[in-house]
């Protein structure tokens, strides 16, 4: 029997949650509908900024808006929240209003996912991610009005196009590559919405499932991995079975029963990730570049960043998969299960990682961010000097920040890998790789962290 | 298995695009340099092209607050005792402009007219370097 940190996973009478704060956001017609419209809204003045601003990335509405303030701040919802943001994605919005509006026309074809995307969707995800990652750091997308933009379109052409194609968002469930990053993320977030088994099983409906814009049925849903909290089941359920509820964060990450070998695969891979979009900002990272690009035949700089990109990757999923390797040896279980199994929990490592990095670009940037987002919409605000924007950064309150995160998720990670290996009832020994590799990531995370960062000057 | 074929050559296609650049091997440069795409190749562009960015603004604020104040784009990178600067590594405005004046040099544009470009493009981001105008 799991526990849950406050007593809201049972409905009242009425289905109804007792929690007010909660319910108010499950059950009420304007979730998510209402902030759907705020981020439509914010996604319009973000293109119109990124075509027609200034092409200075730090006076520019949609590139502050975008990558310093909304995408340093993604992680914590996901830690708070799970897939909260999915629900009102502005991506999503405009794909189910074109879905509706391609019924109408007869242009939408309404078709269930195949066999094929239902099999390789978290692999296109996990490619899809990766590949953006390497786009951003290649050509400089956040450096860039533009070509935040033209981003932003790409997505929505994907998004709208699925959406006629599918029935339901499966470019959210099979495609986008954020719904990659928000799904694992999600599995360590403090909320849960589950039903109640005992009651679904009498119901003949199922109403829910067909109201699930992702495709899930609740009655078998032991993971945040695929729900949004849009909160579509709750309000279709006539018996009040499902509930949204707290729970201690992370639990899912030893108590769910479908492991898939991709969702490891990508927790490794976003513990990779975010070594790579962090270690090349460090002092050090110029020296090793230096001579990569003077000793090998590696010349132009992409070209060595690409190679020790695909090297860090492959480094990462390599010794994670050496791991898995020796861990199904010595406890007698197949390859795949135990690769699938364990890779779950250096996802705490990941998001923390995640969030340390991002302390930088919140705490040194934020507040000009928000201050230039406020100015280009014409409300004179003023929370930075222009003085203090040549000044070089202070690192030392953010390194203090980043380490106390980082030991948190170090600390998670461990007892995450301890929780499987009791729950499967395995010997202590089949953890042993995992956590040898997993003190072996979290060095290698603690000495980056601690590295002096490379000064760079915005415009 | 062919899907996971597939994003293996299209994993190995973007290794061998991103290897495909224009780049050059220049000279060596201090570890600053080294630090992405844009600040390598202009700094290469300052040793292969001095004189060209010395006709060149910069815009990025350099010539109030780099000490002395900078003249041209070329001492965002090249010191006039002919070291090496690192202001253009750190800023990532110097380099992109270096960059455009490149390449629309490239294209056959004259030097009044990419300085006429540079002009129009940047002059948003405020005073520039008091670079004299090209003859």
């Amino acid at each position: 029997m799991k526990t849950t940190l406050l007593s809201i996973s049972r409905p009242s009478k009425g289905g109804r949650l007792r929690f007010y704060p909660l319910r108010a956001f499950s059950y009420r017609r304007f979730w998510p509908s209402i902030f759907q419209i705020a981020t439509v809204l914010g996604l319009v003045l973000v293109l119109y900024f990124a075509f027609f601003g200034t092409i200075r990335p730090a006076r520019n509405f949609a590139t502050v808006v975008t990558w310093t303030l909304w995408w340093p701040l993604l992680p914590w919802s996901f830690l708070f929240l799970g897939r909260a943001w999915c629900a009102i994605c502005p991506l999503g919005a405009i794909g189910s209003k074109a879905q509706e509006l391609g019924a109408r026309l007869g242009l939408a074809a309404g078709r269930q996912p195949g066999a094929w995307l239902k099999r390789y969707g978290v692999w296109l995800m996990v490619f899809t991610f990766a590949a953006l990652a390497w786009v951003d750091r290649t050509f400089s997308i956040i450096g860039s009005p533009r070509a935040t933009g033209v981003l932003l379109l790409i997505l929505m052409a994907g998004t709208v196009l699925m959406s006629l194609l599918y029935r339901q968002r499966a470019w959210c469930r099979y495609l986008c590559p954020l719904g990659a990053l928000s799904g694992i993320y999600a599995t360590t977030a403090a909320v849960e919405l589950r039903a109640d088994k005992a009651i679904c099983q009498t119901c003949r409906t199922k109403a829910c499932y067909a109201s699930c814009p992702l495709y899930e049925f609740p009655q078998t849903m032991d993971s945040n991995r695929n729900c949004n909290l849009c909160g579509n089941c709750l309000k279709s359920c006539q018996r009040g079975a499902i509930a949204l509820a707290l729970r201690p964060p992370g639990q899912e990450l030893w108590l769910f029963r479908h492991p898939l070998v991709a969702e490891s695969a990508l927790a490794v891979l976003m513990v990779a990730l975010v070594y790579l979009q962090t270690i090349d900002m460090t002092l050090p990272w110029g020296d090793y570049m230096k001579a990569v690009v003077e000793n090998t035949p590696l010349v132009g700089y992409n070209a060595a960043f690409t190679a020790t990109f695909g090297a860090i990757i492959a480094l990462g999923l390599g010794s994670y998969l050496v791991a898995a390797w020796v861990s199904g040896r010595l406890s007698g279980v197949g390859l795949a299960t135990i690769f699938a199994r364990f890779g779950y929990a250096y996802i705490p490592l990941a998001l923390s990682g995640h969030l340390g990095h991002n302390f930088s670009h919140l705490l040194l940037e934020g507040p000009r961010a928000i201050q230039v987002a406020l100015n280009q919409l014409g409300i004179p605000i003023s929370l930075v000097p222009e003085a203090l924007t040549d000044a070089p950064p202070d690192f030392s309150t953010v390194t203090v920040l980043t380490i106390m995160v980082l030991a948190i998720g170090i600390g998670a990670s461990a007892y995450v890998l301890w929780r499987i290996v009791r729950r499967e009832g395995r010997a202590a020994i089949t953890a042993w790789p995992h956590f040898a590799l997993l003190g072996f990531f979290s060095l290698a995370y603690l000495v980056m962290f601690l590295l002096p960062m490379n000064p760079r000057h915005g415009h | 298995m062919k899907g996971r074929y597939a994003l293996l050559m299209l994993t190995a296609l973007g290794v061998v695009l991103a290897g495909c650049g224009k780049s050059e091997r220049v000279g060596s440069f201090p570890a600053f340099v080294y630090t992405s795409a844009t600040s390598l190749e202009s700094y290469r562009l300052a040793v292969r092209s001095p004189v060209f960015l010395e006709k060149m603004p910069c815009y990025c604020g350099c010539v109030q607050s780099a000490n002395p104040p900078h003249r041209n784009l070329k001492e965002c990178f090249i010191k006039p005792d002919g070291r090496f600067e690192e202001h253009g590594a750190t800023c990532d405005l110097c380099g992109k402009i270096a960059l455009d004046a490149e390449a629309w040099r490239k294209e056959g544009l004259s030097l009044k007219e990419v300085r006429a470009q540079l002009d129009a493009k940047y002059q948003e981001y405020g005073r520039p370097t008091d670079t004299p105008p090209v003859e």
